[in-house]
């Protein structure tokens, strides 16, 4: 299991690196770019341009700037900001908590929802209850997340008067973990639902394989009681896809984020990506794609190793 | 010993013919199965509806999609205008049509794009096998590695923002899925004797893959191509809504729910029509490609 954990990180980095790459190619095919705003400048002479671009090192080849992109990256510096002139590194720092913070309590959220309701509709195959979750699994597939955003917005922020638009806490009082909690509500509930009904076809379609096993037949026949048999034998056994299928989905959590985001006003990075992206702010992009891919490859290789140790059939090849 | 021989021959001849002739071909079979899916027929219907109406917008809606009348901001949903106005006092309904040209077209197109990219890729690795195969799976396997909103999001600031760089961009980034389905059935199916028996008769690589190998890959690829619709259709309003798809004032559902963010206090409408376009339209297409999964799975055919 070691060298399978080492051989899979060591394939993790090159890929990584292509990523970084293919990204830093496509951003410097943009027009534009670092230099048009002194070369808009008429007071700026084509020799001072000049020696910005040297003193930039953009008079060099892309390549050439790509490894040195690269080699200041894996010492720390991460470059500047074209536009707020502070370090990517810094913003970044700012940003990533606010984003972990959002996506740890819509994780959290979306389990508590999509695991109970799993799991009774998969036992209770085609009762009400079952036709009522898959239905409206169905359905709320097919939204779009940010107008659930906006509807939720409408109704419990500007009809009713309940919750905050947007934001993470009220200016001008005291931090306190309720002022939090409100402003954590609507987003939260608006990625959550959507993410749960996700988890809730996935759970029942798990837990509906693993019911008709003949180990789940042995199990009531031994006279256990359906709780156990479902907590014990069933779920267990059912886990190991939905766990799997979370590994990997949760990249898509931080992309889900990042449309949430923009709707509620969340500081987060994916915020930030936006900014950033309206902006043309090459270094700020580039810091967030590399955070955003290794955090995709880290959730990849998880899943790859919780597989494999959940499930003793799967081969450390 | 020339009859046997004949005989032994026989019945791949033919089988060919019955295949056109049978009573019950695989797709009569496949179109009992899906009838019985009333929510996917109804899909269809749904399906239908909009998008006829959308391609006879002008004739459907008396009013044009971008002319600005200022004595009729902000109205309410009434007979002249059923789904309200904007805040230039656009008629919404002229707009949601027109916009739904925009969004159906844009995801149609897109996936068509990608089943293409997607088969192809799928076709030659899984026919190929070998180094290409692997080579192409590395590349699939890196272009779902990519965290594809963020691409998305780079390649709409770079590259514009017209229906044309969206479809390509949308389509360039949704083909991995295809690619792998493609592949997996041509793995499964190269093996069979019916392959090798046209590799026999001295079938060449293009007609073995186009004649006798695609056409048994073609389900899954339909059912992976209809809920892709679904998905593109999704992206592309998100991508408006972000305000980096579909521009002003040419309208989308998408870019239509941004514009209605500064508004929707006052005029709810401007907020809940075309939001409730986009999840009525991906919901019918879900509907439908949930209908095909039942009716040309193979792996149902089994079971029915």
């Amino acid at each position: 299991m070691g060298t399978y954990i080492a051989r899979r990180v060591a394939q993790a980095l090159p890929l990584l690196v292509l990523m970084t790459m293919v990204v830093y190619a496509l951003l410097r095919a943009t027009p534009g770019g670092p230099m048009s705003m002194y070369e808009a400048d008429p007071t700026v002479t084509a020799e001072d341009l000049a020696r910005l671009r040297a003193h930039m090192g953009l008079d060099q080849p892309v390549p050439v700037q790509y490894a040195r992109w690269l080699g200041s990256l894996a010492t720390g510096d991460w470059g500047w900001s074209l536009v707020t002139k502070r370090p990517v590194l810094e913003m970044i720092g700012e940003r990533l908590p606010n984003t972990i913070l959002l996506m740890t309590v819509t994780f959290a959220v979306t389990l508590a929802i999509a695991i109970p309701v799993g799991t009774i509709s998969a036992i209770r195959q085609y009762s009400w209850f079952d036709h009522a979750a898959t239905s409206l699994a169905f359905a709320g597939n097919s939204l779009p997340t940010f107008w659930i955003g906006l509807m939720l917005i409408m109704i419990f922020a500007v009809g009713l008067r309940w919750l905050p638009a947007g934001g993470m806490y009220t200016l001008g009082e005291p931090s306190s973990l309720g002022d939090r909690l409100r402003y954590l509500i609507l987003p939260v509930a608006t990625l959550a639902l959507f993410d749960a009904t996700h988890y809730v076809r996935y759970l029942r379609a798990a837990l509906l394989d693993v019911i008709r096993q003949d180990y789940v037949r042995v199990a009531y026949a031994k006279g256990l009681d359906e709780a156990t048999v479902v907590r014990r034998h069933a779920f267990r056994n059912a886990a190991i896809p939905l766990v799997t299928a979370i590994a990997l989905d949760l990249p898509q959590l931080f992309s889900g984020a990042l449309i949430t985001e923009t709707i509620f006003a969340w500081p987060g990075m994916g915020r930030l990506f936006w900014e950033a992206a309206s902006r043309v702010d090459y270094p700020v992009l580039m810091g967030i794609f590399t955070v955003a891919s290794s955090l995709v490859i880290a959730c990849n290789l998880l899943a790859d190793i919780v597989y494999a140790w959940l499930d003793p059939r799967i081969r450390y090849r | 010993m020339s009859t046997a021989a004949h005989a032994r021959l026989e019945p791949v001849a033919v089988g060919a013919a019955s295949m056109a002739t049978a009573p019950a071909g695989p797709w009569t079979l496949a179109w009992r199965r899906f009838r019985r899916h009333h929510l996917a027929l109804a899909g269809i219907a749904v399906i239908t509806i909009l998008a006829t109406a959308s391609i006879l917008a002008n004739v459907v809606s008396p009013y044009h999609p971008t002319k600005t009348n200022l004595l009729e901001m902000l109205d309410a949903p009434t007979a002249a205008h059923p789904m309200g106005t904007d805040e230039l006092g656009r008629d919404l309904m002229a707009r949601i049509l027109h916009g739904g040209r925009v969004s159906l077209a844009v995801g149609v197109l897109a996936v068509a794009l990608a089943v293409t990219i997607g088969s192809t890729v799928g076709a030659i690795a899984g026919y190929r096998g070998g180094w290409v195969d692997n080579l192409l799976m590395r590349l699939v396997d890196f272009m779902i590695a990519l965290p594809s909103i963020f691409v998305l999001i780079l390649l709409a600031t770079i590259y514009g923002t017209s229906p044309v760089t969206l479809i390509l961009v949308i389509g360039g980034l949704r083909w991995m899925g295809t690619a792998r389905q493609v592949r997996g059935a041509f793995l499964a199916l190269r093996e069979r004797e019916f392959i090798e028996a046209a590799r026999c008769l001295g079938a060449s690589p293009a007609r073995i893959i186009l004649r006798h190998l695609l056409p048994n890959a073609v389900g899954p690829i339909i059912v992976a191509a209809t809920l892709g619709i679904s998905g593109a259709i999704l992206t592309e309003s998100s991508l408006s809504y972000l305000g980096l798809g579909i521009q002003p004032p040419v309208a989308s559902w998408g870019n239509m729910l941004r514009n209605a963010q500064d508004q929707m206090t006052r005029a709810p409408w401007t907020a809940i029509f075309p939001g409730l376009m986009i999840f009525l339209t991906v919901l019918a297409v879900n509907y439908v490609g949930d209908g095909l999964r039942d009716a040309l799975d193979p792996r149902k055919v089994g079971t029915d």
